[in-house]
């Protein structure tokens, strides 16, 4: 297992879901002697303002997963203001009237809790772990800033730079992310996954202050947010703190129309070529497909395509013995790593990537050539059984495992809810993976993993200058 | 404020030592059908000796075909079993680490065994991983922060294996043959001295059949000789190395040798560095560095403890014509806590976040499993996580100042740049 390369070339895609859906189910199929599953329930109600909340138990240890999902991310900003939601994300923890400046950070700190936020293209969530007593504090903060953000024009003008200098660290200066960034805007020429979350320099640059207010204002709403809670907690007794804490909060809306951004459709193959500074070449392939919200709340493609793309994925690089490793990484030693992203819980048409570092001495053609010839293979030949079952007891198995943690358990629940999916996909997950059909695969194959969907994005690697130690401007600079 | 904490539950641990020498380390849960396994050897990259990227490339080679099986029959194994399976090659260890559902154990430790303990590091697999380790070398030069890394570990640590990267060097990894991964795997994966961290869903009887099996499995020998110790080498004067790089942003490392585990200030550095660049988003370096001034996405300081001292060390990034005032001022922060130390309401949150935070780093099987890798290593007591708190608490402002004292020299600092600030365009 090659951990070393394999993380350093994973850690530039930012928002890409691993292969599959990592999701929970009630209803387990395997048969687990000796031991019963805790109970999966999940429990969701709706406060008079449009708050929703779903508390979830898991009561191994003393502790608690709550996290507030708000219905705004990359995908609903226009040209202009990309990076607005992410910039909004970082002003959450600026301060409110009540609690100013880093007072929120400060508070959850001393309480012994881990609090963080991510913006993603379709949500943006603030999470906190903490002991299963502490749950009010988190309620208590997160209610005052959902609606009373101060927003001040100095600190924005400094956490924007810091906004930019995280734009430069995982982006500008590092070659694979870059590649990757730009993929994403040649795939899509109109939905707004064009963008990357963290906004183009341009509009980070011209970002002011009243964007923000006005966004959070929008966007920052209890008929826009649901609070998530997994832990050692009892469902009433959580509803019951939500209605004190997050009850009054005023709405004074409806929930926000969120944007759908219609892409037309691909007609041809797209190429480009990113010519930078680097050592290695990096290949990204990009194929149009639907999510679970195509199928599940659209009706554009039947309810098992999903399904069977998760499959697909999770055959193609699932695991170490995933086709891609076994005949790309090892087989034909074509590549040094692949990966393969497919995000089912996708608010818009999204894409399964591949991602893939040629192997040494090898191009990035070859290894293109060789990934068409695989999506070819899937073209024409079924999956045999014994493959498929594997593939169904990986997803199966990843499941469980998922349950070992509350903030995986919160972040599915998040997930789910915030493209507007109903959670009972979650319950359904595991007996709909068990039902696609080798044929099913092949026909998602056939529809969706075609030239005229492809792009294809290169990174043909530009000389580096050497990296040589300057002498040191005084002769007394050294010392042994 | 100090709040109380209830008193949490620390799991129990069993320990015993089985009949070759492997510590086994037990904690039984019985929530959720999951067993982790995780098989400790004293097989990190700190062993290369002249050998850079060896432990690296033994650790990789180990699942890619044992006892008959090839790569993909054993990739298979583990995944059609549910299970998955990782080697993991850190600096003084190497993990061997596999997760399982209880329904498919059996045949998932069938291919654990196989993998511990009957790899055959075949030529073909061989020069695979070796390329593999190559595009890792060469992904080095186009990353400015692992580079950062690479020049400040070999100054910091001269020719002590430490100061070794994990990947290894173009050169020592071509020269790598089968003979010298054999020598390496049946000289520091031996039982002696190997530990064996199980938590899950199975009972001591069965716990007791699976160790024996490891045990057995992995090569007969004495266990690996202690780590050279590192000597006051390097710094006895501060020392600045610059290196292009045309990155948008210059990358910052500061920092000198550090601490041991056994160091007994150990815990009095870790609560005062929490409160100069540890505490997550509460502590001075992400006050002063970030929010203050926006100089930086990510700041942070940190002792890193190892078996022999570890480095200490305060990062950042930045865009390059801000590297040198940030240069001052992470330096000016490490001056101003050594001479003062933290106040008491800072010592006071650090602890307050530290011992209620605690209970948050054990709360699933996988991050357990993780903890007992380190405590197992390191021969910790088994009462280690359930005096860990109040050893905390006890940890008073004058422990802090005294810690600094011996430990933190801002006067001595090895820094460390890499990117397109003017400081490193002054080629010759």
């Amino acid at each position: 297992m090659l951990t070393i390369s394999a993380c350093r070339i994973l850690r530039s895609i930012m928002q890409c879901r691993v292969a599959g859906c990592r999701v929970l189910g009630a209803a387990l199929l395997l048969a687990v002697p000796g031991i019963a599953l805790p109970e999966t329930a999940m429990h969701e109600y709706y406060l008079d303002n449009g708050l929703k909340l779903v508390v979830k138990q898991d009561c191994r240890a003393p502790v608690v997963a709550t996290q507030v999902w708000y219905r705004v991310g990359g995908s609903y900003e226009p040209n202009g203001l990309t990076g607005i939601s992410h910039a909004l994300e970082h002003m959450m923890f600026k301060g409110t009237e009540a609690y100013p400046g880093n007072e929120f950070s400060r508070l959850i700190s001393l309480n012994g809790g881990n609090d963080n936020a991510f913006t993603s293209s379709d949500y943006t969530a603030y999470h906190q772990q903490l002991a299963n007593d502490r749950l009010e504090l988190s309620f208590r903060l997160e209610a005052d800033r959902m609606r009373g953000l101060v927003l001040d024009a100095n600190e924005f003008e400094r956490e924007i730079e810091v906004i930019k200098e995280e734009r430069r660290w995982r982006v500008d200066d590092d070659p694979n992310s870059y590649t990757y960034e730009a993929a994403l805007a040649t795939t899509y020429q109109v939905n707004a996954y064009r963008n990357p979350v963290i906004g183009w320099m341009a509009d980070l640059e011209n970002m002011a202050i009243d964007d923000l207010r006005q966004w959070y204002r929008r966007w920052y709403t209890p008929s826009n947010a649901t609070v998530v809670v997994v832990g050692d907690v009892e469902p009433e007794q959580v509803r019951a703190l939500a209605e004190s804490h997050f009850g009054p909060v005023p709405s004074d809306q409806s929930a926000p129309k969120p944007w759908l951004s219609s892409e037309p459709p691909q007609l041809g193959v797209r190429r480009l070529t990113l010519k930078l500074p680097a050592k290695l070449p990096y290949l990204v392939m990009t194929f149009k497909v639907p999510s679970l919200v195509s199928a599940h709340i659209h009706k554009e493609v039947p309810e098992w395509q999903p399904y069977a793309l998760m499959v697909l994925a999770e055959l193609l690089g699932g695991g170490e013995s995933s086709r891609l490793q076994d005949r790309l990484v090892r087989g034909a030693q074509l590549a040094a790593s692949v990966y393969v992203g497919y995000n089912s819980l996708a608010r818009l048409q999204t894409s399964l990537v591949f991602a893939a570092t040629p192997a040494h001495g090898r191009s990035n053609a070859e290894l293109e050539t060789a990934l068409l010839n695989e999506t070819r293979i899937l073209h024409d030949e079924l999956v045999d059984k014994a493959e498929l079952e594997k593939i169904k007891t990986q997803l199966i198995a990843d499941e469980i495992y998922e349950r070992d943690s509350v903030y995986v358990q919160a972040l599915l629940i998040g997930q789910t809810d915030s493209v507007g999916l109903p959670l009972t996909v979650l319950d359904e997950f595991i007996s709909r993976v068990k039902t696609v059909t080798t044929e099913q695969v092949r026909e998602v194959a056939r529809t969706y993993l075609q030239q005229d969907q492809l792009t294809v994005a290169v990174l043909d690697p530009q000389p580096l200058p050497p990296a040589r130690q300057p002498k040191p401007p005084r002769p007394a600079g050294r010392v042994h | 404020m100090l709040l109380t904490q209830s008193a949490s539950a620390t799991p129990e641990i069993q320990h015993w030592v089985t009949d070759e020498g492997m510590d086994v380390y037990l904690v039984e849960t019985s929530e959720l059908p999951i067993i982790d396994i995780r098989i400790v050897v004293d097989a990190g990259y700190a062993r290369d000796d002249d050998v850079p990227g060896l432990a690296t490339m033994t650790g990789e080679l180990l699942d890619q075909g044992a006892a008959g099986k090839s790569a993909q029959e054993i990739a298979y194994g583990f995944d059609a079993n549910g299970a998955r399976y990782s080697t993991q090659v850190s600096y003084d260890y190497t993990v061997l680490s596999l997760r399982s559902l209880l329904e498919y154990f059996a045949p998932a430790l069938d291919n654990l065994i196989d993998v511990a303990g009957a790899p055959e590091f075949e030529v073909a697999a061989l020069n695979r991983v070796r390329r593999h380790l190559l595009v890792d070398i060469e992904a080095r030069d186009q990353d400015p922060g692992a580079l950062a890394q690479y020049h400040f570990y070999r100054a910091l640590y001269g020719v002590h294996p430490y100061g070794s990267p994990a990947e290894g060097e173009q050169e020592s990894v071509t020269a790598i043959d089968q003979d010298a991964v054999q020598k390496f795997y049946r000289r520091h994966y031996t039982a002696d001295g190997a530990r064996l961290v199980m938590v899950g869903a199975l009972g001591r009887e069965q716990a007791n059949q699976v160790a024996a099996r490891l045990s057995t499995a992995l090569p007969a020998g004495a266990a690996p000789p202690p780590l050279p110790e590192v000597g006051d080498t390097g710094l006895n004067g501060a020392r600045e190395l610059s290196f292009y790089h045309p990155s948008a942003q210059t990358h910052i490392l500061i920092g000198h040798l550090g601490i041991r585990v056994n160091e007994p200030r150990r815990l009095a550095l870790y609560v005062g560095n929490h409160v100069l660049g540890g505490g997550g988003m509460v502590n001075r370096l992400f006050d002063e560095v970030r929010e203050q001034r926006g100089l930086a996405y990510s700041v942070y300081s940190y002792f890193l403890p190892r078996y022999e001292r570890g480095p200490f060390i305060a990062g950042m990034q930045t865009r390059s014509d801000q590297a040198q005032e940030a240069i001052q001022l992470l330096k000016s922060e490490l001056e101003r806590m050594r001479e003062e130390g933290p106040t008491e309401a800072e010592l006071e949150q650090a602890k307050s976040n530290i011992t209620g935070g605690f209970p948050l780093r054990i709360d699933s099987n996988a991050e357990l499993a993780n903890y007992l890798v380190w405590l197992s290593y390191h021969r910790m007591p088994l009462d280690y996580m359930h005096t860990f708190q109040e050893r905390i608490r006890a940890v008073s402002l004058e422990d802090v100042q005294a810690a600094f004292r011996a430990h933190l020299y801002p006067g001595r600092l090895l820094t460390v740049t890499v990117g397109s600030s003017a400081a490193s365009q002054a080629i010759d």
